[in-house]
């Protein structure tokens, strides 16, 4: 296979992270609550599919029951390679996916593109906002790009790297890739990249995800030796981050301060032009050094201008009217006129890759701090119904804990609590609360999110479970139930999901995770659990050890429950090119777009 | 007139003070912490401790309230409203490049309410009680009532998506593009105008009203003047004294309305920026808005009672 057609079939699988979520938020997403849609993001403006929808339904069902490939990893110590041409050797189950057909697109014209959040930066280092992304990637390259599907090492930068030991790696990096000041992409500026990220000074939003980086070495210009401090297996994803994207020395050196309105690349565009408030424009990088699978140079379109426009309403509006090419679609009402537009393109994002509903319990707090009051509980909550009445049935059910369905690690984790009046009657009772409970259930005030509460309210009357509904503001919801420990369960909706694990595992089930409300273990030996996962860089041995964690957060502890999955979409205009290979919509990957003459 | 401008400007002093102070500490009884949300923006995992406790020490979180609440009148007192938590980029330059948005969008939106009520308002006391008087009775309170946003997503749907004759949203300075500028401003400056144009038109109504029954009117129609130089030159310049006063307040209301229309339209104004910095907490961005409109208010008010001696020489200003 050509290196064009690997390129365009793995970019179906490629990830659709957290991060990825939020800038699918900010794209459809008007920006009034964006720090909670990091955090505790409500997923609740994805939409069914309809008439319109062009990609498949079923990503969602692609899980590890699919054929393995070999594997070329040994206990985790032999050496590890991947590259772009062969695919790599980091082989794992491949899911069964849909292939891309070839862009072939037309060179030249103008694409506008909205989104909700204003950025506060384009200096990636620093990207701290959600609608940061959706501007910044047309200006840079990812170090790395994975395929997270197969944990394949995409088209990037670093074009092949070797795993020498746990705590050696070796990238072999692109050749004769320049930044947009003609300066030269290679070992040293990689070098000189992350001793920027690593730097506390600056405040890297990545910092703490690079913090297991101890030195890189620069044998030669176009190779990097990279020494961890303790193996990590989850380093690739931190090394993906938009967060650590290489940035010109020289312009960073030039603008200093400024660079972050000033921002230099190497990516498909170049920076034009950043209004404040209203638009950032970026234009073609001639000399940019990706090509389509027919050998034409990417990107094809002259010119893009980002536009911020917060409400949803008005960004279709936009979309409709013609002004604006392609937007996500932020609100549930406009999927059904969005399918039925003549002049529009609906496309599906990855199923699952956010939760509009979830159950998050203090273990700690009574009455929910008797596990089997917990499982009565959320045995009790019907999400199916929540799915129906609330998102007409278009979303899915969770089956496992935070991890991508489709993704390398998810699997569904067997006996995990989900809608069963009769088990729910078990548990009450095997909690020493057969005539069932009151309690205070806070949620934060959004329309989706209350009508799901009273949903799951009617749903634990049935079994004599008295929930009282408390609808707090976003801030004070995550404050009075993640930090002051004021409530014993909170229904809410979360960002995303993930295809690394690790992460939802750092950032929710160690003790000293930011969103743990108890701030101890969840079940002794966890972390320790969690620690191993993240060492192991055998991919099976690591499917098997989330296996295990997410067996404690789901059954043995019953703690943090998705209930239902959403999925992302996104509208183009009818002349819009190259949106069949759009599954992770929200991500501004523009190089692929192109304008139908 | 001197002395009087410098007593109101020395008397708005404390005025801002308490204003700031009161917001300052109502800001604090809303729940939730500044870092906090930047965690969520950033999605969480990647904010090193390090970084948050940069934050919490750049931006004196950790301070009490009192002693925040000095260091920010102290750098304020100079100019300088600090940088915003979440961008990092001074509030001031922020402020600055947006006030140019929302004083064109407000301009215009008071010229639409005062080009549109006078007429109806006008019109309607001249013809009192009568078919026409009640149409603009009716208007009049179908502008005051219909919220903004449902206006303006009315007027996009119609305007923009359907007829297509108009941008459903964005912004461009005038002097750029002067006619690209005017398409762009006639929705949103009608919608942030439709509460004043319902309330100015009822209050020229009354006034003028008022003013046809008084006895010098009476006189000039008794003198055998013109109808139409009554009501100009004797009728209408009286009317319009208390006019310019609500005129005048209609400042704030045009202001606080921006909010909520900037964030329809996508007009990247001070409104748009401050509802940003209420989400995410972030009290430099909203304390340096305060002060701004606070200022602009109680300059206006001033304004409009320096104005009310041009228009009444009776009036003198001790």
């Amino acid at each position: 296979m050509s290196d064009g057609h690997e390129y365009w079939n793995g970019y179906w699988q490629r990830r659709l992270s957290r991060r990825r979520m939020l800038r699918g938020s900010a794209v459809g997403v008007a920006g009034g609550l964006a720090a909670f849609y990091a955090a505790c993001g409500s997923s609740n403006n994805n939409k069914a599919p309809n008439a319109g929808t062009k990609a498949p339904a079923a990503g969602g069902a692609a899980t590890g029951a699919a054929p393995a490939r070999t594997s070329t990893v040994t206990g985790g110590l032999a050496p590890l390679q991947g590259t772009a041409q062969t695919g790599g050797a980091l082989a794992l189950p491949v899911p069964a996916t849909t292939a891309i057909p070839l862009a072939n697109g037309q060179p030249g014209g103008k694409l506008n593109l909205a989104t909700g959040l204003e950025p506060t930066t384009l200096d990636p280092l620093n990207a701290i906002s959600g609608g940061d992304y959706v501007f910044g990637e047309a200006m840079y390259d990812f170090f790395v790009a994975i395929r997270h599907f197969t944990l394949d090492l995409d088209h990037s930068l670093a074009q092949k790297f070797e795993l020498v030991d746990p705590t050696h790696l070796t990238f072999h990096l692109r050749p004769g890739v320049k930044f947009h000041d003609g300066s030269d992409f290679d070992a040293a500026n990689y070098q000189w990249n992350m001793k920027r990220l690593q730097d506390p000074a600056n405040k890297g939003v990545s910092l703490g995800q690079l913090s297991d980086i101890d030195h890189i070495d620069t044998p030669d210009p176009m190779t990097l030796n990279m020494v961890l401090k303790q193996p990590n297996a989850a380093i690739f994803n931190s090394l993906a981050a938009y967060t650590a994207v290489p940035v010109s020395r020289t312009a960073v050196e030039k603008f200093g301060d400024k660079f972050k309105s000033n921002p230099v690349g190497t990516g498909p565009f170049s920076f034009g032009e950043w209004v404040t408030g209203s638009h950032v424009t970026v234009k073609k990088n001639a000399n940019y050094w990706m090509k389509d699978g027919a050998g034409k140079q990417l990107p094809y379109l002259d010119q893009v201008t980002i536009t911020v426009i917060p409400d949803p309403n008005t960004q279709f509006a936009n979309i409709q009217s013609g002004t604006v090419d392609y937007t996500g679609i932020g609100s549930l009402n406009l999927l059904d006129p969005a399918g039925k537009d003549p002049n529009l393109q609906v496309v599906q994002g990855i199923p699952g890759s956010a939760v509009a509903s979830v159950m998050v319990f203090n273990t700690d707090k009574a009455p929910l701090n008797n596990v089997n009051l917990r499982k009565a509980f959320t045995f009790a909550c019907d999400a199916g119904a929540v799915n129906n009445t609330v998102y007409f049935g278009k979303y899915q059910i969770a089956k496992d804990a935070m991890i991508t369905p489709g993704g390398w690690a998810y699997q569904d984790t067997p006996g995990r609590p989900a809608f069963d009046v009769a088990q729910a009657k078990k548990f009450l009772a095997d909690g020493g609360q057969p005539n069932g409970f009151n309690v205070d259930v806070v949620v934060f005030n959004s329309p989706t999110i209350n009508q799901q509460a009273e949903l799951y309210q009617s749903n634990l009357k049935q079994i004599g479970i008295n929930a009282n509904i408390v609808i707090e503001d976003v801030g004070a919801a995550t404050n009075d139930f993640f930090q002051n420990g004021k409530f014993a369960v909170y229904s809410t909706a979360w960002g995303g999901t993930d295809y690394e694990p690790n992460v939802e595992s750092t950032l929710i089930y160690q003790k000293d995770s930011v969103y743990n409300p108890m701030k101890h273990e969840v079940q002794p030996g966890l972390d320790d659990l969690i620690a191993k996962a993240r060492q192991t860089f055998d991919t099976n041995q690591r499917k098997q050890l989330y296996s295990q964690i997410s067996d404690v957060i789901l059954n043995q502890q019953c703690f943090f429950v998705p209930m239902v999955l959403s999925t992302p979409y996104a509208a183009f205009r009818k002349n819009v090119g190259g949106t069949e290979a759009w599954p992770d919509i929200g991500v501004a990957r523009l190089q692929f777009l192109w304008i139908k003459s | 007139m001197q002395t009087y401008i410098a007593r109101r400007l020395l008397q708005a002093i404390p005025v801002l003070l308490l204003i700031t102070f009161l917001v300052f500490f109502l800001e604090q009884l809303i729940p939730g912490d500044p870092v906090y949300a930047l965690i969520g923006s950033s999605g969480g995992q990647e904010l090193a401790p390090s970084v948050i406790r940069q934050y919490r020490k750049e931006f004196h979180l950790d301070d009490p309230i009192p002693v925040q609440y000095a260091i920010w009148l102290q750098h304020a007192l100079h100019g300088d409203f600090g940088k915003s938590i979440k961008s990092q980029r001074p509030v001031t330059e922020e402020l600055r490049a947006r006030i140019p948005v929302t004083l064109q969008l407000g301009l215009a939106a008071l010229i639409i309410g005062i080009v549109v009520s006078f007429p109806l308002g006008i019109t309607a006391a001249l013809f009192r009680n009568s078919l026409l008087d009640r149409a603009i009775t009716v208007f009049s309170i179908a502008a005051v009532s219909i919220p903004g946003f449902f206006l303006a997503i009315l007027l996009i749907i119609l305007f923009a998506v359907k007829l297509r004759w108009l941008p459903a949203s964005g912004f461009t300075e005038v002097t750029t593009n002067p006619v690209k500028a005017i398409k762009l401003l006639i929705l949103p400056a009608f919608v942030l105008s439709s509460g004043s144009i319902g309330g100015l038109t009822r209050f020229v109504r009354s006034s003028l009203l008022e003013v046809l029954r008084a006895d010098y009117v009476r006189t000039a129609r008794a003198k055998g003047l013109p109808g139409t130089r009554v009501i100009w030159l004797h009728a209408l310049k009286n009317a319009m004294l208390p006019v310019s006063t609500i005129i005048g307040l209609q400042i704030g209301f045009l202001l606080a309305g921006a909010l909520i229309i900037e964030q329809i339209f996508a007009i990247p104004g001070i409104g748009r920026y401050v509802i940003q910095g209420f989400t995410d907490k972030d009290f430099p961005v909203v304390q340096g808005y305060v002060l701004l409109v606070a200022t602009c208010i109680l300059v206006t008010s001033l304004l409009t009672d320096l104005i009310y001696s041009v228009l009444d020489p009776r009036i003198r200003f001790r």
